[in-house]
């Protein structure tokens, strides 16, 4: 995440690095915040629309392991 | 899904066929790549040209950029999916029940009384349709909701002929 550099960035790249790690971050939790909503949707949806239990938990296994893995890799990149 | 009244059965729970979610899948999957390639290209053509003038995008921030539109195709995808999987249709032994879900929240529910259609009619236009046996199914009926059209569902000519064994059997009661 934080690499050591033996020459000193100048004070544009500077900024530039603070303002995209910045905008990073910002879209990263609102990547969590639709994750979490999109979740909470998508769970009532699930429950109550008659959607029977095998096809929900293979629904919900792939959806929870799909994302888990790209929230993972935004977390490295981060 | 629906409340069953008093003497009524289930007869069938039907689906549209595969191939609309599978044409969703192949966009989804073509919206999710088209743009990373683009980023990765156009990283590579103005990549210097950008550190040059002092915007330090690293690696780590494409694939941040990357990830996180992954992650919002497949979001979009699993709510197409759960629209395809929720549009169905109820064969029960005094109706017929359309229920369309159109995006999560939104949703119309038809009911057809089976002694109120007049006429059954499916369409099958094309190759495709022709080789994968789907099209849609026209009802009419005498209510105020005169003609329901249920489109892509799966082998419309035999939903016809359970419909059609319905109707005789509400014909065969009434008599």
């Amino acid at each position: 995440m934080v690499g050591i550099s033996s020459v000193a960035p100048a004070e544009d790249e500077k900024w530039s690095i603070v303002y995209i790690n910045m905008v990073t971050l910002i879209l990263f939790l609102i990547e969590i915040a639709f994750f979490g909503i999109m979740s909470a949707l998508f769970e009532y949806h699930w429950r109550n629309d008659g959607i029977d239990k095998k096809t929900a938990i293979i629904v919900r296994v792939w959806y929870y392991i799909v994302s888990a893995i790209c929230l993972g890799i935004m977390v490295v990149a981060l | 899904m629906i409340v069953l009244r008093e003497g009524e059965q289930k007869i069938a729970v039907i689906r549209k066929h595969w191939i609309v979610i599978f044409s969703n899948a192949v966009v989804m999957a073509i919206l999710a790549v088209v743009p990373i390639a683009a980023l990765l290209y156009g990283n590579q053509l103005l990549g210097s040209w950008l550190q040059d003038n002092g915007v330090g995008i690293t690696e780590n921030n494409i694939l941040f950029f990357s990830t996180g539109w992954v992650l919002f195709v497949w979001i979009m995808f699993v709510v197409m999916w759960t629209n395809y999987y929720l549009d169905i249709i109820v064969l029960t032994n005094k109706r017929i029940v359309d229920i369309e879900q159109f995006i999560l929240f939104a949703k119309d529910e038809v009911t057809i009384p089976l002694n109120r259609i007049e006429d059954v009619k499916i369409e099958v236009k094309g190759i495709l349709p022709t080789l994968l046996r789907y099209g849609n199914i026209q009802i009419q009926t005498a209510g105020t909701h005169r003609e329901t059209i249920m489109n892509t569902m799966k082998n419309p000519e035999a939903i016809k002929m359970q419909i059609d064994a319905l109707l005789q059997t509400v014909e065969e009661s009434s008599l």
